[in-house]
């Protein structure tokens, strides 16, 4: 039995999604028009970029040195 | 320029600020997760996964399908095989897991209207097919970098657990492993899953099954995960994920809040902020933009109402 309610239609989506490369990392920000800026799946390397943009973000803060209190990932 | 680093899947709770967290800091010791057996354990158990798929009811929708045989017309519409679209490193996830090597699987049974990767893991032909040794190998050197624990993920794990059990059999045990859920599976999953894992990280999205049915197409949805719940928190360590949607305040968070407060207390939850407006979540009116302080500075005060210790 079928449940086209949840099929998904993947026919538009762009290449990327489906052929992604497991030796790729990728992080996907948004930038709102009101200046915020959302993150996810943040890479150790992403999260250092980030924190340079927004040094003052002590939660980012916290993330990068989380990174640092184990191995250097670099 | 602010940061409100969020995803339903591995978010970072940047901000907006949340001085509750100031009274629950986040466990920052590494503790010791060695723990002999779990490949072993794993590798009994794969022909049973195998054998479930016959007439699948891994998660609670219980279709029924035979995957074994190929069958994709289930709920997830994934057939035999397994595949994943992304392993790496992250540091979006809770602090006390960070960094971990994330694998996530391709397809879902849920159909979430907010779900930001949805693109992929919707999809159960995102991604590559996976080869446990070579993936065991991947965590092993990640773990030798640096990362602190292995997360698995998806989409959504549970209907892909023969492959998780293959992938388990082998991983590093001596390091933390965390089963990130939507919670929607059911006691075949739990069964298989049991002893396995040291930390669930498991969605409670909804607080009624009218938001369920009419965000993520599920039914029956707070039966099920509450199960799950109960009996995650009394098998293994438990962090609960709440995103908190806009619009959904009273309807969501607040029952999830009291839900969790009255039968599992003391669970830690991570409330997450930040919602983002992305792929089909324009299909539904209240998703167009992200939620608002007033939600957020709100969403604290019911936290704070039943005493919920909040984690990020």
């Amino acid at each position: 039995m079928k449940h086209p309610e949840i099929a998904v239609d993947i026919s538009n989506l762009p290449p990327t999604t489906k052929l992604r490369s497991l030796t790729e990392s990728m992080t996907e920000i948004l930038i709102q028009p009101d200046g915020s800026i959302l993150a996810h799946n943040i890479t150790p390397a992403m999260a250092e970029a980030l924190l340079e943009i927004c040094p003052e973000d002590s939660a980012l803060r916290q993330r990068v040195h989380a990174q640092k209190l184990s191995k250097n990932f670099s | 320029m602010k940061f409100m680093n969020e995803n339903h899947r591995s978010p970072v709770s940047c901000s907006p600020p949340n001085p509750t967290l100031e009274r629950n800091p986040s466990r920052w010791s590494v503790q010791a997760f060695h723990r002999e057996g779990r490949n072993a354990l794993a590798k009994t158990r794969i022909s049973k996964a195998w054998k479930l798929l016959e007439s699948c009811e891994l998660c609670a929708h219980r279709c029924g399908t035979n995957r074994l045989a190929g069958s994709t017309t289930g709920r997830c519409h994934v057939g035999n095989d397994s595949r994943v679209f992304s392993a790496q490193i992250e540091v979006s996830d809770e602090l006390e897991v960070i960094p971990t090597f994330a694998i996530a699987f391709g397809g879902c049974d849920m159909r979430c209207g907010f779900c930001i990767t949805g693109k992929e893991s919707w999809s159960a032909q995102s991604g590559s097919p996976i080869a446990p040794p070579a993936m065991a190998d991947k965590a092993r050197q990640a773990i030798e970098s640096g990362a602190r624990s292995i997360m698995i993920l998806g989409g959504e794990p549970t209907i892909h657990l023969p492959a998780v059990m293959e992938l388990s059999s082998i991983l590093p045990e001596n390091t933390q492993w965390i089963w990130k859920t939507n919670a929607h599976g059911t006691h075949h999953a739990r069964d298989l899953l049991d002893g396995l894992f040291d930390l669930w990280i498991a969605d409670f999205k909804f607080g009624s099954n009218a938001c369920a049915e009419r965000l993520a197409r599920t039914p029956n949805y707070l039966e099920a995960v509450q199960d799950n719940l109960i009996w995650a928190a009394n098998h293994t360590d438990l962090i609960v994920r709440h995103l908190l949607m806009p619009g959904h305040l009273e309807c969501c968070w607040k029952p999830v809040a009291q839900w969790i407060a009255s039968r599992i207390p003391g669970t830690r939850v991570n409330l997450r902020g930040g919602f983002w407006p992305g792929w089909q979540s324009k299909t539904f009116p209240e998703f167009r933009s992200p939620s608002t302080n007033i939600e957020w500075k709100r969403a604290l005060e019911i936290a704070d109402d039943y005493s919920i210790p909040l984690t990020f």
